[in-house]
């Protein structure tokens, strides 16, 4: 053994730590760089690649889990996530379908500034991203992206030319319309969707094909156009994938109360907030591992989704 | 499927300089770079100043290379990009040199041989391994920066003469002068004999 060898052999140490903050803080980098052109949002929603294992929530910033089992105000609790799910789906194939001159959606996505878990630090730092896309392609389009300062929101709206739904945003619009309205159709188009993505799958999610379809379902009832029956088809799927449960009650941090529908991945934990009437996606939890490297969840993003839809109405331009 | 067919070329196959030109245009691209290089970036700066510090350094080689891909140089040689990296991660390794030293210290202090270290096997292989890891890490707190750095992208990223040369924008020449030094001061600590001509081979 030469001294080379012997400072690889007594040096060397094998694990590796910070890669999804690492990779966080390039993509604001990328995001910053871009500017005004993707009006920074993909970096946000990759928040993606944190990982977590254990998934006891505490009470973190407006979110309360409750035990599936404790008595709930707005009526029966579900007893399963298939059961809850089915129900959605139903309910979703009975909505009316919508029209209009623009598909709007918005996001705010609440995260500490430090690293920490939300609301260790004091008040999180609140980014809005929203967006109206042109049902008609030779229409503009247009984005807004700010953070919230002393509480107040004012968008900033400009004409944006890159939009798109899924897990982050794989599927532009027509794509999104032109999903299949039957869940194994739908799953393949998914795992077609994630073969083409290849290396950046990991990007969207660490947790593999499972976790990018749980991903990618839920992004896209938060926030894509959908008939009725390819809602439906949706949370269909939503009920197949392996690893998902109920995990109680929620409250978002607008304060709206929902089923809390988890994935137990692998490799990481990921909630949605879902409403008991609507069954909107109110919005996603993200954990990242605590800063002593024990892998105790702790919540670090909360997206919260205001309910997308069709409308006429023109942007605040 | 009734998704159109998208164009995604498979980013392993695309060589690491194609991939550095394209980011400047399409910043994106870089994160291809920072997914194949962030493990062994991340591991060598472990290597050197343990958990705490290494992450800060290894996100921060890829922001400022990042930030620097525009005045990267393609025209020095083949692999140049992971030796690029290696040589912002050893400069922002050498900014945090008081926390390398400490470690290596602290590994320095080897404990009091216990009476009985004889009768088990397991406790004097543990030992030995201390000793040479006591032996190794005080000759590397009293190499000066510069042979270090040398020594330990050899060692630790694996890099050879030219790429160290490249990483740490210093001559050939310079590189085998630091390295010889290093060894010679290494081996001599670790009781090899220091005028044995080994040459490290396979890196």
């Amino acid at each position: 053994m030469d001294d080379i060898n012997v400072i690889q052999t007594v040096l060397t140490e094998d694990d590796e730590h910070g890669r999804a903050e690492a990779r966080q803080q390039l993509q604001q980098a990328i995001a910053a760089e871009r500017g005004s052109v993707r009006r920074g949002w993909r970096w946000t929603l990759a928040g993606a690649g944190l990982v977590a294992a254990a998934a006891a929530v505490a009470v973190v910033l407006g979110v309360v889990a409750q035990p599936a089992t404790a008595p709930s105000p707005g009526g029966d609790v579900p007893r399963t996530a298939q059961e809850f799910l089915l129900a959605a789906a139903t309910e979703a194939a009975k909505a009316p379908t919508t029209t209009g001159k623009y598909w709007h959606t918005r996001w705010d996505m609440y995260y500490d500034a430090r690293k920490g878990a939300l609301g260790q630090n004091g008040d999180p730092i609140v980014k809005v991203v929203e967006e109206w896309q042109a049902a008609d392609p030779a229409n503009p389009s247009w984005s807004s992206f700010v953070q919230v300062k002393d509480g107040q929101y004012h968008p900033e709206v400009g004409k944006a030319d890159l939009f798109g739904y899924g897990a982050e945003a794989e599927f532009t619009l027509a794509e999104a319309r032109a999903l299949p309205a039957d869940p194994a159709a739908l799953r393949a188009v998914l795992v077609k969707k994630a073969e083409a993505m290849g290396i950046d799958l990991g990007q969207l999610t660490s947790d593999g094909l499972d976790g990018y379809v749980f991903e990618a379902v839920t992004g896209l009832l938060a926030r894509a156009p959908g008939s009725p029956a390819q809602r439906a088809a949706a949370y269909r799927l939503l009920a197949t994938v392996p690893g998902v449960e109920l995990a109680g009650t929620a409250t978002d941090s607008k304060g709206r109360p929902g089923v809390l529908l988890r994935y137990n991945g692998s490799r990481k934990t990921e909630d949605v907030i879902i409403d008991r009437t609507t069954y909107q996606v109110l919005a996603k939890n993200r954990y990242g591992t605590q800063a002593d490297k024990t892998m105790a969840a702790r919540l670090t993003i909360q997206i919260v989704f205001t309910a997308p839809g069709w409308t006429n109405q023109e942007p605040p331009h | 499927m009734t998704a159109a067919p998208e164009v995604h070329p498979d980013a392993r196959s695309v060589d690491d300089r194609t991939l550095l030109a394209g980011s400047r245009a399409d910043p994106d691209q870089f994160v291809t770079l920072f997914d194949r290089y962030y493990g062994e970036i991340y591991r060598y700066a472990r290597s050197r100043v343990g958990a705490g510090v290494a992450e800060d350094v290894a996100s921060e080689t890829f922001l400022v290379a990042f930030r620097r891909r525009a005045a990267f140089d393609p025209g020095v040689g083949v692999g140049q990009v992971r030796s690029w990296l290696y040589g912002i991660a050893t400069n922002l390794i050498r900014r945090n040199g008081r926390d390398e030293e400490r470690r290596y210290r602290a590994m320095a202090r080897i404990p009091d041989e216990p009476s009985d270290a004889g009768h088990d096997e397991r406790v004097v292989v543990r030992l030995s391994a201390e000793r040479i890891r006591g032996e190794l890490a005080v000759a590397l707190a009293v190499l000066p920066a510069r042979d270090r750095d040398v020594l330990l992208l050899m060692a630790l990223g694996g890099l050879d003469h030219h790429e160290i040369a490249a990483a740490l924008d210093i001559p050939y020449g310079t590189v085998c002068s630091r390295l010889n030094r290093a060894r010679r001061k290494v081996r001599a600590a670790l009781g090899v004999d220091p005028t044995e001509p080994t040459e490290h081979k396979g890196l």
